[in-house]
């Protein structure tokens, strides 16, 4: 049975839950942006991938924000290198590209169904309680639509944005070598401190790069800072969103077995 | 001459920035009513219409994650929600089996659960409670929460925590006794304070420090940091107030419902022989230091005054610690009538049960202390790394846990284990000595007890 059953559910009508899990609707409902609606609040905003990227700058950060939406499965349909410029799929991701990219693309959102699909599968046994906050009073309140948290857990949302500032960050380019420096170090968190090794090594040993980051006007550096963070960033990016238990919750009564906190 | 006037300087300089930092960690909460009454500004009727202490002590402490802490209904309601959502055999512990801990937790006498039974939340009972034990009060009324009015017990509780030193004992008691009985059950607590350890001071902005009457003494503060000075201070600098007490009876007519109160032993004793019928005597009146009667055991006397006087019936809560210290096992019948002491107490507690009287003891052992005690104790908290008393103990009963169960859930400080014979339940607490900055030790010293000690 499909889950995803109709694409008119971000309509005004009151909100129906789909299951007794709270973060399961919340999953569910970040799939269905991810693919079909785009998320406008988010901040950067994500566009629908069936709608298609009109930036290299979208295509980045939906990447980023599917990694954490899924778990980090978007890996097994659309990999890092797959978002590079003239590979075969990011050329069809793009979009006005005509009937053929369009077909493209939706055979990549139907692949992604399952992507979700494996996310939520291993979401769903840990979403057993839901999490505590002063607004919301009975899961019955708690509104897939508005809920800001991905799979309403403030860890992912934090997470998610850490990335997302970094991404940012990189694509404006850097004032001095001291801010490349200060950013690599802010990486940790964004990355679980999964960053490569010597990536400020890296960085600062190839003139190229190095140039690049510091360019902050030419479009050429904006495209070499484009690869670098494909290819670079959104690994262990990935690997940050694999890592995400689900268990940070910000307050709940603690799973059953755990100790009651007084 | 100059030099030793500016060492004089920067030592008052020190013990101004001591004095400074104890202001700033222990700014005292003076709008409740508990602080205008002993503040004098009206009488206790007229102050009706401020909140009490434990409505706002719960704020003043954050949680692990440095949020302040959630009233205690909401902690309920969360519960109560995950048993909706996952079935009650899911349940936490704490909800599935409310005799574990929510029983010893929340006290409600025979006319309140009369009216919880019915329903009737509207009642003056009920409804002009504080508005924190309000809404646990109305929590329980819901037919959801049903079996959780059913386990509740009318009367006092007794809770027994036991650990090696540093398990967390301390820290249970303020957070249990000292936040959250105030906010639940607006509950009076009498701290019975040693004189080398103020072990309460994390309640100190909202606590009354009762002092015998008449009695000189000195309280220091020793700071950790060794280029600071020890700095005789008073006891405001640290508690909000204090209220002087002719003997134990007299203190019970001065305190108030819902109010914090750290008691400090009186060593002339002042009516305690004739509340426990034994001996107690008095530094200066000894003859031999064995005869002399260690402070600690105005307890004894606290305890028969709040069960037997009726001076004051509102629930209150007392703290002994060092608990295997005051009743220890097999006391002797010696110069001070220990073993006459020691098995009055589980009597004075049984009557003051009755008269919601609960108590809060801290002990490293369970095993060493009288079995008439340990018998009269409902609830036991583990802390970690320590075993649970072995069910052949005299007095014990059933043990439901073992040593695996509280290592795999007290795995640090600040969790442990509460049981009755039948249930238990893991549980967790703040840590609420992170509220101050201070690091030392303030102590409190009685010279002409200590002089006379010195000249037997």
């Amino acid at each position: 049975m499909p889950r995803r059953a109709t694409m008119t559910e971000s309509g005004p009508e009151a909100h129906t839950p789909r299951t007794t899990r709270p973060a399961l609707d919340v999953l569910d409902h970040d799939q269905d942006r991810l693919l079909y609606h785009g998320d406008t609040s988010r901040d950067p905003p994500v566009r629908a991938l069936s709608d298609g990227f009109r930036t290299y700058r979208e295509a980045l950060s939906w990447y980023q924000a599917a990694g954490i939406r899924t778990l980090g499965h978007v890996e097994d349909v659309i990999e890092p290198r797959h978002m590079l410029p003239l590979s075969d799929i990011f050329e069809h991701l793009l979009a006005e590209r005509g009937p053929v990219s369009e077909y493209a693309r939706m055979r990549v959102v139907e692949a992604l169904n399952d992507a979700c699909d494996l996310a939520y599968r291993e979401f769903r046994e840990r979403a057993n309680e839901r999490v505590e906050d002063d607004e919301a009073t009975s899961w019955k309140d708690v509104d897939p639509e508005s809920e800001q948290n991905p799979l309403m857990r403030p860890a992912f949302r934090r997470l998610d944005r850490a990335q997302a500032g970094a991404l940012l960050q990189l694509w404006n380019g850097f004032e001095d070598r001291q801010a490349i420096g200060r950013w690599a170090r802010s990486l940790t968190v964004p990355t679980h401190g999964e960053t490569p090794d010597r990536f400020l090594d890296m960085i600062v040993s190839s003139p190229v790069l190095l140039e690049a980051l510091l360019d902050q006007e030419g479009d050429d550096a904006k495209r070499i800072r484009y690869r670098f963070a494909v290819n670079e960033l959104l690994p262990p990016f990935l690997a940050a969103a694999r890592s995400l238990t689900g268990s940070e919750r910000t307050d709940s009564s603690g799973s059953p077995h755990g100790a009651f906190n007084s | 001459m100059s030099k030793s006037f500016s060492s004089r300087q920067k030592a008052e300089n020190g013990k101004q920035e001591v004095i400074d930092q104890l202001h700033e960690d222990f700014e005292a909460w003076e709008t409740s009513r508990q602080a205008r009454y002993h503040a004098g500004e009206k009488s206790w009727a007229k102050l009706s219409r401020h909140h009490d202490d434990g409505e706002r002590i719960y704020r003043e402490f954050t949680d692990s994650d440095g949020n302040s802490l959630k009233p205690f209904h909401k902690k309920l309601k969360s519960l109560e929600r995950t048993a909706q959502i996952s079935g009650i055999e899911n349940a936490h512990p704490v909800y599935r089996y409310p005799s574990a801990y929510l029983d010893a937790l929340i006290h409600v006498d025979d006319a309140e659960m009369w009216a919880l039974e019915e329903g009737r939340t509207d009642d003056d009972i009920i409804a002009e409670q504080p508005s924190t034990r309000r809404k646990v009060l109305e929590w329980l009324a819901k037919p959801e929460n049903e079996h959780v009015l059913r386990a509740m017990g009318d009367g006092g509780t007794d809770i027994w925590a036991h650990s090696k030193p540093g398990g967390g004992k301390t820290s249970f008691a303020n957070v249990i006794a000292g936040i959250r009985m105030p906010e639940i059950n607006n509950e009076t607590l009498l701290w019975m304070l040693t004189l080398d350890e103020l072990e309460c001071l994390p309640l100190a902005p909202f606590m009354t420090v009762a002092v015998p009457k008449g009695v000189d003494y000195e309280v220091h503060a020793k700071p950790r940091n060794p280029t600071l000075p020890t700095t005789e201070i008073s006891l405001t600098d640290v508690f909000r107030d204090t209220v002087e007490y002719r003997n134990p009876r007299d203190l019970m007519t001065k305190v108030v419902p819902g109010g914090l109160y750290a008691v400090l032993p009186d060593p002339q004793f002042r009516g305690c022989e004739k509340l426990t019928q034994a001996t107690y005597t008095p530094a200066h009146e000894a003859e031999e230091p064995a005869e002399v009667t260690p402070l600690r055991d105005v307890n004894f006397a606290f305890m028969e005054t709040r069960a037997k006087d009726d001076e004051f019936l509102h629930p209150t809560t007392i703290v002994h610690d060092e608990f295997s210290d005051l009743v220890p096992l097999n006391p002797e019948a010696d110069e001070n009538d220990q073993n006459r002491k020691v098995k009055g107490y589980p009597v004075s507690q049984g009557k003051g049960r009755k008269k919601n009287l609960s108590t809060v003891t801290l002990s490293h052992s369970v095993a060493r202390v009288d079995e008439g005690v340990r018998e009269k104790t409902r609830w036991f908290v583990t802390m970690p790394k320590t075993s649970p008393p072995a069910a052949s103990l005299s007095g014990i009963g059933n043990v439901p846990i073992n040593m695996s169960y509280v290592n795999r859930f007290a795995d640090r400080t600040g969790r442990a284990v509460i049981w009755r014979n039948r249930h238990y339940a893991p549980v967790e607490w703040p840590n609420p000595f992170r509220n101050y900055e201070f690091r030392g030790e303030i102590s409190v010293r009685y010279p002409r007890r200590e002089e006379a000690l010195d000249a037997l």
